[in-house]
């Protein structure tokens, strides 16, 4: 069979919701099948959604619910926000993160708490804008913003761990 | 595709955006496997035709004014059950029975009731040994080159059992029952299938190491037997 709008939909979006799943999944397996499971979904239910513009949004919604769902992460994590005081963040610097590779990188962002680490994993895919992440999440725009900050913060302090145990 | 640059970052900061341009590219780089498109794509065929899930039937809630009957009749059914837990303890288990039970649950639907999806093998084996079902399963030579669908487990007679289902080419699923039994009565053969026919169904019986395989899947026997090859 087939489908070049579904083929090309897949061809455009396939490879970013894999990094995206690998970043909550625990291996490789698990973050295929997110991946395979999201386009089945998107092929038994894509067509209830109204705007096509949001197929972006949905799909990787659609990603993160199916995550959450089959951990019940929001059970094991409540909802933290952020107090306007905690918006200060700190800068992390080129150095703690040049000598790194992708492993490495994911490893580190796996180490975060998933509140914080989808958004920030949306984040440095660069295919999304603060309010795609925010549609993506369902989450309002200025929680994404508040989680990316955090996210950050738990990013710099795994770094600067990994910098001190190489260079103590 | 749009870009985060095309949007003001008010937390990006004096070196930090360095260090984030450098995390993006390495996050970038991981690349996904060389099959995963063509699987995403044959899911999609594969879900296209794969039978809807059954639900099992419900019982009639009891009427009014049959509450008493209705009892009476549970606890005489309770106690053929036990009776005929009692009367065969010490002997083994019967295999006729097994298979019968198993057909019940194809024609329930209930066999399509999956609690874990996923095309590969080494996951469908990963979840069934976390649920202490028997895992370490010797899939026939031509299943094993199908693609999966998905893994249950259920108890029988207090033994795990897992099942594991293929999709054909046509669409038609294919289901495998492993149970960690191998003494019963009326066994089936060791080390090859034994066929027979359920209505449309077909199924192979057959022991090896320990443990009892069928096969169940909607067609003929050739249709079976070409998974053995």
């Amino acid at each position: 069979m087939s489908d070049p709008d579904f083929e090309s939909l897949v061809e455009r979006f396939y490879e970013s919701l894999y990094r995206f799943a690998l970043s909550l999944a625990r291996n490789e397996h698990e973050a295929c099948d997110l991946t395979q499971q999201t386009f089945t979904i998107w092929a038994n239910k894509g067509h209830q959604l109204r705007e096509p513009s949001k197929v972006k949004s949905w799909l990787f919604s659609t990603l993160h619910r199916e995550f959450l769902g089959g951990k019940r992460h929001a059970a094991r994590f409540p909802q933290q926000e952020l107090e306007a005081s905690d918006h200060e963040l700190p800068i992390i610097e080129p150095n703690l993160v040049s000598g790194l590779d992708g492993q490495a990188v994911l490893a580190a962002l796996r180490e975060i708490e998933e509140p914080y680490r989808a958004p920030l994993t949306l984040f440095y895919l660069r295919d999304h804008s603060y309010q795609e992440i925010a549609e993506a999440l369902n989450i309002p725009i200025g929680t994404v913003m508040s989680r990316i900050s955090r996210g950050k913060q738990a990013l710099r302090a795994r770094f600067l761990d990994w910098k001190g145990a190489i260079h103590p | 595709m749009s870009s985060l640059n095309s949007q003001p970052d008010p937390h990006f900061r004096e070196g930090e955006s360095e260090a984030d341009a450098l995390i993006s590219e390495k996050l970038r780089s991981l690349v996904p496997p060389a099959d995963l498109k063509a699987r995403i794509l044959a899911a999609r065929k594969t879900a296209e035709t794969t039978p809807q899930s059954v639900p099992v039937p419900h019982f009639r809630a009891p009427r009014r004014g049959r509450g008493p009957w209705a009892m009476t009749l549970a606890a005489v059914i309770l106690g053929l059950a036990l009776l005929a837990w009692i009367v065969p303890l010490g002997m083994r288990p019967s295999f006729i029975t097994y298979k019968s039970d198993l057909t019940d649950q194809i024609v329930s639907g209930e066999i399509t009731h999956l609690e874990f999806t996923s095309s590969q093998i080494p996951p469908l084996k990963e979840w069934l040994a976390a649920h202490h079902a028997p895992a370490d399963i010797c899939i026939p030579a031509g299943a094993e080159r199908l693609p999966g669908v998905g893994c249950r487990t259920f108890t029988w007679k207090g033994k795990a059992v897992s099942q594991v289902c293929f999709a054909l080419e046509d669409g038609k699923i294919v289901h495998l029952f492993v149970i960690g039994q191998g003494n019963w009565h009326s066994a089936p053969p060791q080390g090859h299938p034994e066929f027979t026919h359920h209505g449309e169904w077909t199924m192979a019986s057959w022991r090896e190491a320990g443990a009892t395989y069928v096969l169940a899947g909607i067609g003929d026997q050739a249709d079976l037997e070409k998974l053995f090859l």
